[in-house]
């Protein structure tokens, strides 16, 4: 009998020791980076790393904190020396776990900023969803605004690009970092999203094309429509065409279902880009609807000219970023190593005139399924 | 009652696929893009082939001698005093891998969840709750295997399906477009991530079932195969070769970038390595069990199970040797082909064997 006691008394001492973890933080003493904003300093050669730290407390239900989140501005090399000096200032460890986004400003973008990601790919504290967004202007502003629809600005942000862009055609998120380790260690271009800070308000359309982790240019919400359609990772949104007046003037359709592939060919030495797109959609609103709408006839002329219009805009876009920008981010490097591997091994030292003097070559189909709900009969 | 019987058929499975289940599984992936590029793909499925045909001859030479170990018939086939050379040598790749896998376990926990507990705190609370389970006995060893069994291919497989959409099959038109050269030269290097099999050897006088440990012990070999294989299909076609090349713990960032239902499920990676710990205890059991009883055998005693608190301290003591994760790589080669020579062996062990059975029927 005592020896069970004794055996009782010893095993609940050790599993009493044993329940703490070694490396423990409490929940009160972290502050969370949710968001972190680039822009350049004046110093040389100095960042201004603008850290957005969020309140846990502003998450409960009554929150009797003012302000759920604030923002601070160090400067340093980059995002973990700034970090570091961050735990010297408050009392809190600063963590990247629950980071949302990373705003780089344009100024940081223009020369080569991927040593400033270095961290993210190398260490695992920071989720894979972050989303990296460029900024046309400067970043910390984006974090000072104030919405409506959310206490913090990283999360209504990061928010935005992850949903949104399943519903609209103009902007555009980069999935997640997997893909810049991609990029990094393959060498090839990709697009980010771009912000541009309003009065009180941001706009997130259009996107920054990003060569060799240095900006190369804009493009606007049009162009990032034609360029989403190139790298195929098109959803659903919203398509403005404009008709001529016999078919209805401006017409917007909702397309809820839309793909797009972009296959590499080669005929005899130079590069075809051969694009094949098929939207289904429905009229959503007509500004002079005429009264032939609920014919076959009329489905199939307007298909005709949506579909033209659409490939002047895809058309348009991938000359400006393979002319003015010199930059393949639709993954047709990528594609062509794997499609014609001993012809891309042969001519991997002139690739960039090769693409240079490729070609695109569009094949749409859309379908307008329906015409909406009225029929604009003439009687 | 089970243990006067032996283990069934089905503990032998879990036994052989989770032996070879263990720390491998996390860098599989990297060492085969590292070999042979986006036909990584193919280099392992052709080395679990290899594998099998190994495990094929194994289990066919350790029934030709149904109750006896791989250290009492080696002295058989091979006459006693290089038998019990060949013994020693196990003796030191059994000891010498259970360190090994040991070590590789800590310094991935280390890494991926517990970056501030010291190295010999995980290294001693696995090293004990191995040692706790061998000396258990073969059956306490079997049940915990077919236990564990269901749940890590279950959440492997799982893993697979919610990444297999982002598979981007583009990838593969470059498949064996060098030819099976890269294949064929890195099949060695990748047949070591099968490593495990060998346990079979010592099974035979323990199952309960002897006529079906052929099948069975090659399923458990099988379902490793198509593990290894559609992990690293499904790595490369999302990553390519390069990427996933320059990775350490490929397996862990495919857990890491689900996000299922909008952030429903997220940090999938500590839910995966949870049961990835159970995969790493069961492969140094199995290591723990074959040094503890090699080294009985070879002493020609019987009973192990002392044997397996006096092994605990010499395997800690070479798991603390590597100094890095550059010279546990080196030790971690080492044990590969030395495991993969006693692999080999079994081949020229099969012939010798019904040789001298041949030989002695004539007489």
């Amino acid at each position: 009998m005592t020896r069970k006691v004794i055996l009782t008394i010893i095993i609940a001492g050790i599993t009493l020791l044993l329940v703490s973890c070694w490396g423990q933080i409490e929940i009160e003493d972290q502050a969370f980076i949710v968001g972190i904003a680039l822009d350049k300093s004046d110093e040389s050669g100095k960042l201004e790393v603008t850290f957005q730290i969020a309140h846990p407390k502003a998450f409960m239900a009554e929150s009797q904190v003012d302000e759920p989140f604030w923002n601070i501005t160090q400067v340093s090399e980059d995002i973990t020396t700034a970090r570091n000096e961050l735990i010297k200032k408050i009392n809190w460890i600063p963590t990247f776990e629950h980071c949302q986004i990373l705003l780089i400003s344009e100024d940081v973008a223009k020369d080569r900023f991927e040593k400033y990601l270095d961290f993210l790919i190398r260490t695992f504290e920071v989720r894979k969803k972050l989303q990296i967004a460029i900024v046309q202007g400067k970043a910390k502003e984006i974090l000072d605004l104030k919405f409506k629809s959310g206490i913090i600005p990283s999360f209504v942000i990061s928010e935005i690009l992850n949903k949104n862009t399943k519903y609209s055609f103009e902007v555009t998120d980069y999935s997640h970092i997997g893909r810049i380790h991609i990029a990094l260690i393959e060498g090839h271009d990709f697009i980010l999203c771009r912000i541009i800070p309003l009065k009180d308000e941001l706009s997130i359309s259009g996107g920054a094309v990003i060569k060799d982790f240095m900006l190369a240019g804009w493009l606007s919400g049009e162009e990032v429509m034609g360029a989403r359609f190139l790298r195929g990772d098109v959803e659903s949104g919203f398509l403005e065409v404009k008709l001529p007046p016999e078919l209805g003037e401006d017409v917007i359709l909702r397309i809820y279902e839309s793909e797009s592939e972009l296959k590499p060919e080669i005929r005899g030495d130079k590069l075809y880009a051969v694009l094949n797109i098929r939207l289904e959609g429905d009229i959503n609103e007509i500004t002079a609807p005429s009264s032939g709408l609920n014919s076959d006839e009329y489905i199939k002329k307007a298909s005709v000219v949506i579909e033209k219009n659409l490939e002047n805009i895809i058309k348009r876009t991938f000359k400006k970023v393979q002319q003015e920008f010199a930059s393949d981010p639709f993954r047709i490097k990528e594609k062509t190593q794997s499609y014609y591997p001993h012809f891309y091994q042969a001519n991997q030292g002139h690739w960039d005139e090769i693409y240079r003097s490729a070609e695109l070559e569009i094949s749409t189909e859309i379908m307008i399924r329906r015409i909406g709900e009225i029929k604009n009969r003439k009687d | 009652m089970k243990s006067r019987q032996g283990i069934t058929n089905l503990q032998v499975t879990a036994i052989v696929s989770l032996s070879i289940l263990g720390i491998a599984v996390l860098f599989i992936p990297s060492s085969a893009s590292e070999a042979a590029g986006i036909d990584g793909v193919l280099a392992t499925l052709f080395g679990g082939i290899v594998v099998l045909v190994l495990t094929f001859t194994a289990i066919l030479l350790s029934c030709q001698y149904p109750n006896h170990t791989i250290i009492e018939y080696s002295q058989i086939v091979f006459g006693r005093l290089l038998g019990k050379l060949y013994g020693f040598y196990i003796v030191l790749y059994a000891i010498a891998t259970t360190a090994t896998v040991l070590r590789g376990f800590a310094d991935a926990m280390k890494v991926l969840l517990l970056p501030k507990t010291p190295l010999e705190v995980i290294m001693i609370t696995m090293m004990l709750t191995v040692a706790y389970q061998v000396q258990g006995g073969i059956s306490t060893i079997a049940r915990i295997n077919e236990l564990f069994l269901p749940p890590i291919i279950g959440l492997i497989l799982g893993l697979l399906l919610l990444n297999v959409r982002d598979v981007e099959m583009f990838r593969y038109r470059a498949l064996l477009s060098n030819g099976f050269g890269p294949i064929l030269m890195s099949l060695a290097g990748i047949s070591t991530g099968y490593l495990g099999f060998e346990i079979v050897t010592f099974l035979t006088p323990f199952v309960a079932d002897k006529r079906k440990l052929l099948k069975y012990g090659m399923a458990g070999t099988g379902i490793t195969i198509i593990i290894y294989t559609l992990l690293v299909f499904i790595e490369l076609g999302i990553y390519g070769d390069k990427t996933i090349a320059d990775m350490v713990y490929p397996t862990v960032h495919l857990a890491r970038r689900i996000l299922w239902v909008e952030s429903f499920i997220e940090r999938f990676d500590i839910f995966f390595l949870t049961f990835w710990i159970l995969a790493a205890f069961t492969t140094i059991t199995s290591y723990m069990y074959m040094a503890a009883l090699s080294v009985v055998r070879i002493i020609g005693l019987r009973n192990y199970k002392p044997f397996v608190f006096i092994l605990s301290p010499v395997v800690y003591m070479i798991a603390i040797i590597p100094q890095n994760s550059v010279q546990f790589t080196v030790l971690l080669k080492i044990i590969s082909y030395a495991g993969l020579a006693i692999g080999f062996s079994t081949v020229p062990m099969l012939i010798i064997s019904k040789i001298k059975k041949a030989r002695i029927n004539n007489d």
